[in-house]
């Protein structure tokens, strides 16, 4: 099969799907039993037909597919000294629908575990998947800004296979080999496009950019934050909003901050995990004397924000830490996310109304 | 990876969660977009929420007490142990010798079932459910005259009226509406002994000398009063509400709360204005007489204002609403003549510290439990429970709101659902027990039963009991409100990861003044003498308090305090 852009029809997408069940797992947007209608989150799929690409979001990244919530890194054993084993699990997964933010989320995780440090448990997984992403031509929810910061709302590179939906059908375009392999599992699903498909993909690039309600000011911001432009009331003022509850960084798809610890099963045998963290919690930093280089709330958040919008990570990450997901505009309680802090960064100024600055913000309703 | 959604079982906001299972364990949870209550929400206790599920702490198998230790024990043993305890205590001294404590974080199957066999196997009319509640202070708050409030209510409020709420620690999801409420521009004024992170932010905040809240409350009643006379629209039947407050001027509220006769005068201006103001009073951990006064209060305050004025009475566990409505009239729990307990679901607040200051005189301790917890710890025999995500029930939110909890993952080995044991509970008590179907069935029936109610009916003022009295021996007012990291026990706080090295250790806050005064080192612990009782504790400078004022969440003591240094 050649790499040009293949056509599938949407009625034929099923039997597709049948066809990558057999080679592995096929992980999609779904409907959960018993959940409240209009939610959606990623999951095994049972059956294809229980596939819902109409999803809007899931609330937690894809990251937790890979950098999961908890994961074993190894059990030990004290017999006649001590044993280890670790054992890396990588299982054949598709994971069909991906948004492109989630998408550049998951390839700045694999940059950040693979800089310094070989981190088999997060490289393997994503070696081992297959992401065919589902380009936006309209942004699913009113919280999405990822058209600020180039984070979708289709991708250039990055994924294995993008789809377009063209109404009754589905332009693929092929972005790795990884990509070509899940097309030729059935080659007779596909046929080549044609250059009326291009046009309509072409046309929606256009319309999905002017779509978007939220503006991100990140350009100023960065300039603001790296010379050391923002007054630290701001910092302050965050901090009194702020509830602690961790939530920015647990639906963020670029954050990867983390713990390490034992669970003893009995005296003598236990594992080690990794379980998700957040650099916010004021516990993060502190150290075994007790002494807490960043003890209060206001130093934790203005960390994090100066991780993901400061220049010298910008050089040596390559990107913002931010795809504009939208997730914090709905994970938190009190309105601080990246769009209502980088306007106050960017006017430094305090006191000014955080939300209802745009109309259909879904959190001034 | 497998999804189950559900319903988280912490505080009784009632956030709906995904339960994330793989290999038969649950390694995550994830909020839910479009749930009514959370909104795509969770907070740090929702989102830590199932690492204590498989703690190395949880209780694997049965323990049976023998003499000063715990064995362990066959299910069938233990079951067996407990049903002979109860019975022979009720054959030496009769019924009314067994008590059983049901918690308001147990289901409401659970709480039916335990119900079930207070009534037909032990025949004890010691049934205390929840006991530890708002309605309990104040039974008839719950009689229909009142107009309830939910977080929708909030949003829609043009005056929200906090007292003692620290929502952003006690009641996450609805301090979510509150900064809604401010961010939109909604009036705030906050009564509270302890500045919070609103405090700064909302239209007025009184901080107010500790317990005075009714004094305050009823000098608004007062204001209000004499605003409508003035306007000429007194209403009838006011009179005898116009005598009870009729010492309650703004001076001398004033005086005795701490606060200036121009605050004071200026919410009430704000209360008079406001067309649909909402009051807000979570459960307090206050004395009964204390809280019952606060909410005849809130009452009085609401049929002022008409229709208009709406209470939002938040209930402190998840399923503590659900407690109340099956056993409204449940008395205040009394131990004195108690030989044997039988406690569901941890007992929390004064519940614990009850059973805790009765250990001693008690015979024989059932537990049903996750953990040996304080409370398990004293009990003779425990039987291990499983936790929300093993097994099916529902729970109700302090708005009513009746939520399905679906089990993610088959019960533990070694553990059983709290309902199968009491189930087999009575069949070893020799009762016929209901089908898992009734009781379910039973539960579902709950709603129809709640007290929706509308009409404003008369109402009377109770008076605020006396104030502690500081003198020069123990110059220190203490005032105990529980913070999120110690909301309803630390049981399974301790064991989540996240949460216990987030709050590593117990303090008490002291205002800076006050600390440099009694030359307190930062760190160090002191020992904090009452009337009743000390411990030893570190000592935190703050300014959210007023001098003289101690305030903990982690210190069990009452009546005002002194502070030694070691």
């Amino acid at each position: 099969m050649d790499r040009e852009p293949k056509v599938i029809l949407k009625s034929r997408l099923v039997d597709w799907v049948q066809e990558l069940q057999r080679l592995g797992e096929v992980i999609g947007p779904v409907k959960e039993e018993k959940a409240p209608p209009g939610d959606f989150v990623f999951s095994s799929l049972s059956s294809p037909d229980k596939l819902r690409l109409d999803y809007t979001h899931d609330l937690l990244p894809l990251k937790r597919f890979f950098l999961t919530p908890t994961e074993t890194l190894l059990r030990y054993r004290y017999e006649n000294g001590i044993h280890l084993e670790a054992s890396i699990e990588a299982p054949r997964r598709y994971f069909l629908g991906v948004r492109s933010c989630d998408m550049t989320g998951i390839r700045y995780l694999q940059k950040i575990f693979s800089a310094n440090y070989q981190d088999p448990y997060v490289l393997k997984k994503i070696e081992a998947a297959t992401f065919i992403t589902l380009a936006c031509h309209t942004p699913p929810l009113d919280t999405c800004f990822c058209v600020c910061i180039e984070g979708g709302p289709s991708l250039a590179d990055g994924y294995d296979l993008q789809l377009w939906d063209l109404g009754d059908r589905y332009l693929i375009e092929i972005g790795s080999e990884k990509g070509l392999a899940a097309l030729e599992v059935s080659e007779a699903l596909f046929q080549p496009s044609r250059k009326e498909d291009f046009q309509a993909r072409e046309e929606r690039k256009v319309l999905t950019d002017q779509m978007f309600k939220i503006d991100a000011y990140f350009s100023r911001s960065i300039y603001r934050v790296t010379t050391g432009k923002v007054p630290d009331e701001v910092w302050q003022e965050l901090e009194d909003r702020c509830l602690n509850c961790g939530g920015c960084y647990y639906a963020c798809p670029m954050c990867y901050c983390f713990q390490i610890v034992d669970c003893p099963f009995t005296a003598s045998e236990g594992e080690r995990q990794r379980i998700w963290d957040s650099c916010v919690h004021v516990g993060f930093q502190r150290e075994t004397s007790g002494h807490n280089p960043r003890p209060r709330l206001a130093d934790t958040i203005k960390h994090r924000y100066f991780h993901k919008i400061g220049y010298q990570n910008f050089k040596r990450e390559g990107r913002n830490g931010c795809v504009g997901c939208g997730r914090c505009l709905i994970a938190c309680y009190s309105g601080i996310d990246m769009p209502s802090v980088l306007r106050k960064i960017r006017k430094g100024q305090l006191g000014m109304s955080w939300r209802g600055h745009f109309e259909g913000h879904p959190l001034a309703r | 990876m497998r999804n189950t959604f559900s319903v988280c079982n912490y505080c009784s906001c009632g956030c709906g969660l995904y339960l994330m299972e793989k290999d038969g364990r649950i390694i995550g949870v994830g909020p839910s977009l479009n749930h009514p209550v959370s909104e795509g929400t969770l907070c740090l206790k929702g989102w830590t929420s199932y690492q204590y599920i498989h703690s190395p702490f949880r209780l694997k198998q049965p323990l049976i007490r023998k003499g000063s230790h715990l064995e362990q024990a066959s299910w069938e043993d233990a079951l067996t142990a407990a049903a002979d305890g109860l019975k022979s205590t009720i054959q030496r001294i009769g019924p009314g010798a067994v008590a059983l404590f049901g918690s308001g974080k147990a289901t409401t199957e659970e709480l039916l079932l335990l119900k079930y066999l207070g009534n037909e196997a032990l025949r004890t009319p010691r049934l205390y459910l929840d006991t530890f509640r708002p309605s309990l202070s104040y039974p008839a708050l719950f009689d229909g005259s009142f107009l309830p409030c939910g977080s929708s209510d909030i949003a829609a409020c043009d005056l929200l009226i906090l007292i003692n709420s620290d929502s952003k620690e006690q009641h996450p999801a609805f301090s979510g509406q509150i900064w809604k409420a401010l961010d939109k521009g909604v009036r705030i004024v906050s009564i509270s002994t302890r500045k919070d992170s609103l405090s700064g932010l909302c239209t007025l905040h009184l901080q107010i000398s500790p317990f005075t809240e009714s004094v305050l409350l009823k000098g608004l009643i007062h204001l209000a009063l004499e605003n409508q006379s003035r306007r000429g629209r007194a209403k009838e039947g006011r009179e005898d509400l116009a005598h009870m407050v009729r010492d309650y001027s703004p001076p001398q509220v004033g005086q005795v709360c701490g606060v200036s006769e121009g605050d004071l005068r200026l919410a009430s201006q704000l209360l008079d204005s406001a067309r649909a103001p909402v009051f807000l009073y979570p459960w307090g951990g206050m004395e009964v007489e204390r809280e019952r006064a606060v909410i005849s209060d809130l009452k009085s305050l609401g049929a002022i204002k008409g229709e208009a004025g709406r209470i939002a009475i938040l209930y402190p566990a998840c399923n503590s609403r659900s407690a109340h409505m099956l056993a409204p009239e449940s008395p205040a729990p009394d131990l004195s003549s108690a030989k044997a307990l039988l406690l569901l679901g941890e007992p929390y607040g004064e519940d614990r510290e009850m059973v805790l200051r009765h250990r001693d005189y008690l015979d024989f301790i059932v537990a049903l439990d996750l953990f040996l917890s304080p409370t398990a710890e004293i009990a003779d025999v425990i039987l291990p429970a499983s936790s929300f995500a093993e097994k099916e029930g529902t729970i109700t939110n302090t708005e009513g709101m009746i939520q399905e909890m679906n089990p993610a993952l088959a019960p533990l080995e070694g553990t059983k659902p709290e309902a199968d044991i009491l189930l087999q509970l009575c069949s070893k008590l020799g009762v016929k027990p209901p089908t898992w179907k009734e009781i379910r069935a039973d539960a579902g029936r709950l709603r129809e039963t709640s007290p929706p109610g509308t009409e404003s009916k008369g109402h009377t003022l109770e008076p605020p009991p006396p104030l502690p009295d500081p003198d020069q021996e123990y110059p220190f007012q203490f005032v105990e409100d529980p913070l999120t990291l110690r909301w309803h026990t630390d049981t399974r706080i301790r064991r989540t990861p996240i949460l216990a090295r987030e709050f590593f250790e117990d303090y008490v806050e002291m205002n800076r003044e006050d600390f440099q005064d009694q030359g307190l080192r930062e760190g160090v612990a002191v020992r904090l003498v009452g009337r009743e009782g000390e411990t030893v504790v570190k000592v935190r400078p703050t300014d959210k308090l007023r001098r003289g004022v101690l305030f903990s969440s982690f210190v069990h003591l009452r009546g005002p305090l002194r502070v030694e240094k070691i």
